[in-house]
């Protein structure tokens, strides 16, 4: 087929006889167009770097499969990621940037760590406060109810998706403005959510792991995290550095820790925010600087979320039921973007069997919209 | 060959004088590993930029997800506005790899879409690494995948510059040589038009 059409499909699975490569040999990738003497950055490394590590054993597990019942040839398994030694050895010079490295960067900066800790806005790292837990839903509605009155807003994180269903109800049940923002939310009613709160349509938001890339919201001035001495992922050390940086971008912002006990990555946190809030605000006093907070427009807040803009006014909430073919046209193109958002994150995950079933569906009312 | 200049309004502020000169000379000294350990808006791209900007070093830049990618990809393009700065993720839309569940007996066939526009910017990536120095690329971890061998890369390529004089007959038979179509009515990529 090769010397006939010169392509033939599937073929990128035996790459190794076209590059010349010996059994186990690692593929030329991107990083061999690069001149001898280059320099890698990696960006939020202590994401990055498991995600770079973890590339190798998912292709092979899935190759595994493939090869033992026979739909592939052994050769196979050389057309795969770069394993993350033979990713090493083909760095030059790296930095690794990261607002929580972890120790396994540190490990290899041997010391090499360069700060930035003082913003050009002389923001100072929100001050930390410790309650106990009894009396903490009271607790948190008097803060919120101060933080309302000024025109800001709040995040609020639980360890359960239960007890952020049941909180957000209770807070709502008593007259606050409340939304809830878990897993299953996609992309572009999550950026919706997040604009109106941007706006101020509602003053609190109650989530699970509020972490994900594109919550950094100047309005937001308080953030309360339940549970803060549950150690665990969603409490571990870089989690609370990060959850607590939400509220870093308010010149009043600050975090409430609701919790019966100091753990190790609660002291860490505290440790840690005071060590740069000395520094930050030693450094404004000596150039005499007035943090700010950056207030924006609502012009400059619709600017940044415009994904969300153009299905603005459509009903999101579309039932999943494709047989009975009631939705609308616009409706039904606002589903394939949905099912398509969760074909990608499923495929992502190597969740195959998921995905093919998405796609075909996808695919089914795609058929139907050009009809 | 021009040398990688950043052209930005503002100067380096906070801590970002320090980090700056304490990184490009990490580098100078032959450093291996270096953390920059930025808080929340203390602007580490502009930084990077800076350090790039000292130190004259081809850089790969690594992110974790397309979105963050996007981003870093269009503040370097600002930053950068004289140099090449590229940009290189998975050329798929939607990419379904075959597999095989023995459990349930199912296998799934390789399926997807791809996007010609990211095929374009990956293959302006690599040419312009094999041509030029002053290139930054902005990746995700597709840069840890199956690429062609750069020799053999560098073969299929024709090189033209501006004032080359070459005939219209030796071009066509270079272009098809690496496997380019023609046809004079629809313009795409890998088709020849005139």
């Amino acid at each position: 087929m090769i010397q006939e059409i010169g392509y033939c499909s599937g073929i990128e699975n035996y790459s190794r006889y076209f590059d010349g490569r010996k059994e186990g040999e690692r593929p030329f990738t991107l990083i061999d167009f690069f001149p001898e003497d280059f320099l890698t950055v990696i960006d939020e490394s202590h994401v990055t770097l498991p995600q770079i590590q973890a590339m190798y054993g998912g292709d092979r597990k899935r190759k595994d499969n493939l090869i033992d019942y026979g739909f592939r040839l052994p050769s196979a398994y050389d057309n795969r990621p770069l394993k993350s030694d033979e990713f090493s050895t083909l760095q030059n010079q790296v930095i690794y940037a990261s607002a929580t490295p972890s120790h396994r960067e540190l490990e290899l900066s041997q010391g090499a760590i360069t700060e930035l800790i003082n913003r050009p806005t002389g923001l100072v790292d929100p001050e930390l406060m410790i309650r106990p837990s009894a009396g903490q839903i009271d607790d948190l509605i008097s803060e919120i109810k101060i933080r309302s009155s000024k025109d800001e807003r709040c995040l609020v994180t639980t360890l359960t998706k239960k007890m952020a269903e049941d909180l957000s109800e209770y807070l709502s049940s008593v007259g606050l403005r409340v939304r809830y923002l878990h897993s299953e939310v996609k992309t572009i009613e999550r950026v919706k959510i997040l604009r109106d709160l941007r706006l101020g349509d509602f003053d609190v938001l109650v989530g699970i792991n509020l972490l994900r890339e594109g919550l950094d919201l100047p309005e937001v001035s308080l953030v309360a995290i339940l549970d803060a001495d549950k150690e665990g992922f969603l409490r571990s050390k870089s989690s609370l550095v990060q959850t607590a940086g939400r509220a870093a971008r308010h010149e009043q912002g600050k975090v409430i820790l609701y919790a019966d006990k100091i753990t190790d990555s609660m002291k860490y946190l505290i440790d840690e925010t005071d060590r740069r809030r000395k520094i930050q605000m030693k450094f404004n006093k000596e150039n005499n600087i007035t943090p700010k907070t950056v207030k924006k427009s609502v012009e400059e807040i619709m600017q940044s979320t415009r994904v969300a803009e153009s299905y603005r006014d459509s009903e999101i909430e579309v039932k999943r039921d494709v047989a009975t073919d009631k939705f609308l046209l616009e409706d039904k193109k606002i589903v394939v973007e949905m099912i398509r958002e969760e074909m990608l994150e499923a495929a992502e995950n190597l969740e195959f069997e998921k995905a093919a079933k998405l796609r075909d569906e996808m695919n089914k009312l795609e058929k139907e919209i050009k009809l | 060959m021009a040398d990688f200049k950043v052209e930005s309004k503002f100067s380096p502020a906070g801590d970002q004088p320090t980090a700056i000169s304490e990184l490009s000379d990490g580098l100078k000294e032959n450093a291996s590993h270096q953390t920059l350990l930025g808080v929340t808006g203390s602007g580490k791209t502009y930084t990077i930029a800076k350090v790039i900007e000292e130190v004259q070093k081809p850089t790969l830049v690594i992110s974790h997800n397309k979105t963050l990618a996007a981003q870093l990809y269009g503040e370097f393009k600002n930053l950068f506005p004289n140099n090449a700065v590229e940009y290189f993720i998975s050329y798929y839309d939607y990419y379904q790899p075959e597999s095989y569940m023995p459990v349930t007996d199912t296998f799934i066939e390789k399926d997807f879409s791809m996007n010609e526009e990211i095929d374009r910017l990956r293959l302006k990536a690599t040419s312009s690494l094999l041509q030029r120095k002053d290139v930054i690329v902005v990746s995700s971890v597709s840069c840890i995948y199956g690429l062609g061998n750069p020799k053999e890369w560098k073969k299929q390529v024709v090189h033209l510059k501006l004032d080359d004089s070459i005939s219209r007959s030796s071009l066509t038979e270079y272009l098809v040589d690496i496997y380019y179509q023609r046809n004079d009515q629809v313009l795409e990529s890998v088709i020849l038009g005139f």
